[in-house]
């Protein structure tokens, strides 16, 4: 049996004593975008830190079949499953150029293969391309720029090392609604194309519905419901998850 | 007759933040401010309040409140004393306005803890912030609002820090008080569908001016300023549920 | 980028000491160690300009001369704290658990006594003098900077860009020394600036208990204790050794101050 992309199986973790996530399962396919959702304390940061290798779990976590488990000591294997972290404003390292940080990476795992500096610096220029910066932007610090724009600078930096799975943790909820449609689509866009197994985390529905392909639903640690996104906003199954979406502020519902 | 009447609000640091803004809040209406983060909305808000950050002061404009204004804020962690049991803090502000004693005091904070619907109102208010989830903590925090009696109620940004069931409940909450009190709501957030189920009216802020207001039906359906247009296209749709009854 | 007033000062001042010590024993207008019963405790002159002391001994050639001897001392004895604190708080605030636990717990109770009494012990124990003086700072010098820059680095370690270099696959070397210590090492060069200060009044202090640089090696520490007898009467014999002192004191706090500002960000 051949499987493909991320797929989680009983995932259990203990911080401090108490079992935060109690065996989750959920699975996302090679360029797929998988929301999962549920109300803070639920576990979904923990769920991305585990997946990541950064909190030790027990349970199961295979990547196109291989199992992971907590082994996370080889850089290839870290390197495969990328996080974007929540907050734009710590997740880029204040003291150095974003051009500094891409070509360490790129040196790293000597990509694009057989390239020498030149062709990492092409590389570092066209990721900043894609991410909608522009090359000006590699010689700049994280201090001149904006929420918005430092998250398209972390995904850059994400999809640098051209990942297989990509854990998105609240990419969007400290950005201005204005400019959530576009990063959200610039993350959804660009996994699709790569075919990277896409984890969006979120507590906020409209964004799972504007471009996610399937949902899943945690609550207190597990999950209570996973399915294709249009069926979960037509028919969701279990009453939590009718709660939630009842609960979304819509604009048409105004007075 | 208005609530809250602002005229020319001015606020400046080294810049000017607030270039003029015109407001005006009837008695028990409800009014909503919106823009995007930087526009200024929230700096209205303390301004009216007169509780502006260091460093910034206001320039210029006249602000009038028919009685008293109380404030409740985005981050109710931050707003109440961690070492201070929640009852005790609100009592604290109940004895102080009412000049009333330890008693009465206790009961009125009992009183109002059962008005913002604590779930068991004896238990919470022997409670310390931490030990309270953040929908609790913000009901303490709108109690606190309440104790001083007030006319107008600030809202900065009250339910961005909650989860969606906990922020309808809060909203839920809100909208309740305006009409069993007949408190007045002054409503911040850049939340366009929150604010829109709440208010009749709207004020649109951007780069510290009111660029566009008015009923808030018109306004989401028909936006005339880029910036409300703006704001009103980057609303994320949600099918409702088939089926489902909301409220 | 603007250069703060403080730092301007501070580097020129700290410049002048450093040039006095590299380059004043060479230029002395008289030998330091030379002594005349017959001219001794004269003010200062145009042949003697700080005087001299008890001994005849001209007292500027030895002030200079002397800047040579703390200034080492105090630079050799705040290198190796410098070098191991920082290594020590990087590696324990990054790595946490049981060795961040062992080395928290060594802080603390190195922390409980007071500084001054652990170095005058261990001068004692290990030999007056510079080579005491070196040993004693090597021991508990440390302590300080490893509070620091573990402090900040247990901070900064739960920031999302170091998650992300490990998560890029960078090794923990490299995490640490190519990612975090840029960010923490502004505050422990400040601190360093801090620290050759309290060794040089340290150097002082233990040169007026006798536990010191060793006569006749010129010091300013020895110079002070040595005319503090005569301070009612001729000022000049301690006055102007302490100024020495002073002066390079507020250069070295002028240039810490002024580097922490440079390296804030903003």
């Amino acid at each position: 049996m051949t499987e493909a992309g991320l797929v989680v199986e009983g995932l259990r973790v203990t911080l401090g004593g108490r079992e935060i996530l109690h065996g989750v399962d959920f699975a996302v396919a090679p360029g797929r975008v998988v929301g999962l959702v549920g109300e803070s304390g639920s576990g979904k940061t923990t769920i991305a830190r585990a997946v990541a290798g950064f909190v030790s779990s027990r349970g199961s976590i295979r990547l196109d079949g291989t199992e992971l488990g907590g082994d996370r000591r080889h850089r290839t294997v870290r390197r495969s499953i990328q996080l974007v972290p929540q907050d734009p404003y710590t997740t880029l390292n204040p003291r150095l150029r974003i051009g500094r940080v891409l070509e360490e990476l790129l040196g790293l795992h000597r990509l694009p293969p057989g390239g020498g500096r030149t062709a990492r610096r092409a590389r570092a220029v066209a990721l900043m391309e894609q991410v909608g910066l522009d090359a000006a932007a590699l010689q700049r610090r994280p201090s001149q720029f904006s929420g918005g724009q430092r998250q398209r600078v972390a995904l850059a930096r994400a999809l640098a090392v051209e990942p297989r799975v990509l854990l998105a943790d609240e990419p969007t909820s400290s950005l201005d609604v204005s400019v959530q449609r576009t990063v959200l689509d610039l993350v959804a866009g660009l996994s699709r194309d790569a075919g990277v197994a896409t984890l969006l985390i979120t507590h906020d529905l409209s964004v799972v519905h504007a471009v996610c392909d399937e949902v899943v639903v945690l609550r207190a640690g597990e999950v209570v419901e996973t399915a294709p996104a249009d069926r979960f906003f037509t028919a969701p199954a279990h009453p939590y998850s009718r709660r939630l979406l009842a609960a979304v502020p819509r604009l048409e519902a105004s007075p | 007759m208005s609530a809250l009447v602002v005229t020319g609000l001015r606020v400046a640091g080294d810049r000017e933040l607030l270039r003029g803004i015109d407001l005006e809040l009837a008695a028990g209406g409800a009014l909503g401010l919106v823009g995007e983060s930087g526009s200024g909305k929230s700096l209205t808000c303390r301004a009216v309040m007169g509780v502006l950050p260091r460093g910034l002061r206001r320039t210029g404009g006249t602000i009038l409140i028919r009685g008293r204004a109380a404030m409740v804020f985005q981050d109710p962690l931050a707003a109440l004393d961690p070492l201070m049991r929640a009852g005790d803090q609100v009592a604290e502000v109940v004895r102080h306005r009412d000049r009333s004693g330890r008693r009465a005091a206790r009961d009125r904070t009992l009183g109002l803890f059962a008005d913002v619907a604590l779930p068991e109102p004896e238990r919470a208010s022997r409670a310390y912030p931490h030990e309270l989830s953040g929908g609790q903590r913000q009901r303490v925090l709108i109690a606190l609002a309440l104790a001083t009696r007030p006319e107008v109620l600030l809202c900065d940004e009250p339910t961005t820090a909650l989860d969606v069931p906990v922020q309808q409940e809060v909203l839920a909450l809100l909208a309740g008080l305006r009409a069993g009190l007949g408190l007045a709501l002054l409503f911040v957030s850049h939340d366009l569908p929150v604010v829109a189920g709440l208010c009749d009216d709207l004020a649109v802020l951007a780069d510290g001016r009111v660029v566009e207001s008015g009923p808030t039906g018109r306004l989401v359906t028909a936006p005339r300023h880029p910036a409300t247009r703006r704001l009103v296209d980057a609303v994320l749709p949600v099918p409702t549920v088939p089926g489902e009854h909301d409220d | 980028m603007r250069r703060p007033p403080a730092l301007v000062a501070g580097a020129v001042m700290v410049g002048i000491v450093v040039a006095v010590a590299l380059l004043g024993p060479l230029v002395v207008p008289h030998d330091p160690f030379l002594q005349d019963l017959s001219g001794g405790l004269q003010p200062p002159s145009a042949t003697h300009w700080f005087g001299t002391d008890q001994l005849g001994r001209d007292i500027f050639s030895r002030v200079v001369v002397a800047t040579r001897t703390d200034l080492r001392i105090a630079v050799l004895a705040a290198t190796a704290p410098f070098v191991v604190g920082v290594g020590v708080g990087l590696v324990s605030g990054y790595a946490g658990g049981y060795l961040d636990w062992l080395v928290s717990r060594v802080v603390d109770t190195v922390i409980a006594f007071p500084f001054y009494v652990l170095v005058i012990a261990i001068v004692f124990a290990a030999g007056t003098g510079e080579r005491g003086i070196l040993i004693a700072y090597a021991i508990v010098g440390w302590i300080p900077y490893a509070r620091v820059i573990r402090a900040r680095t247990r901070a900064l370690t739960r920031q999302g860009w170091v998650d992300a270099a490990r998560g890029g696959g960078l090794s923990h070397p490299r995490v640490l020394v190519v990612h975090l210590l840029p960010n923490v090492i502004g505050q422990a060069v400040v601190l360093l600036m801090t620290e050759i200060l309290l060794i040089m009044v340290a150097v002082v202090t233990l040169g007026y208990l006798g536990l010191g640089v060793q006569p006749p090696t010129p010091d300013w520490g020895t110079m002070i204790s040595d005319g503090q007898p005569f301070l009612a009467t001729m000022w000049w014999i301690p006055t102007l050794p302490g100024l020495a002192v002073v002066f390079t004191g507020i250069g070295l706090s002028l240039l810490g101050d002024g580097l922490a500002d440079r390296w804030r960000l903003r």
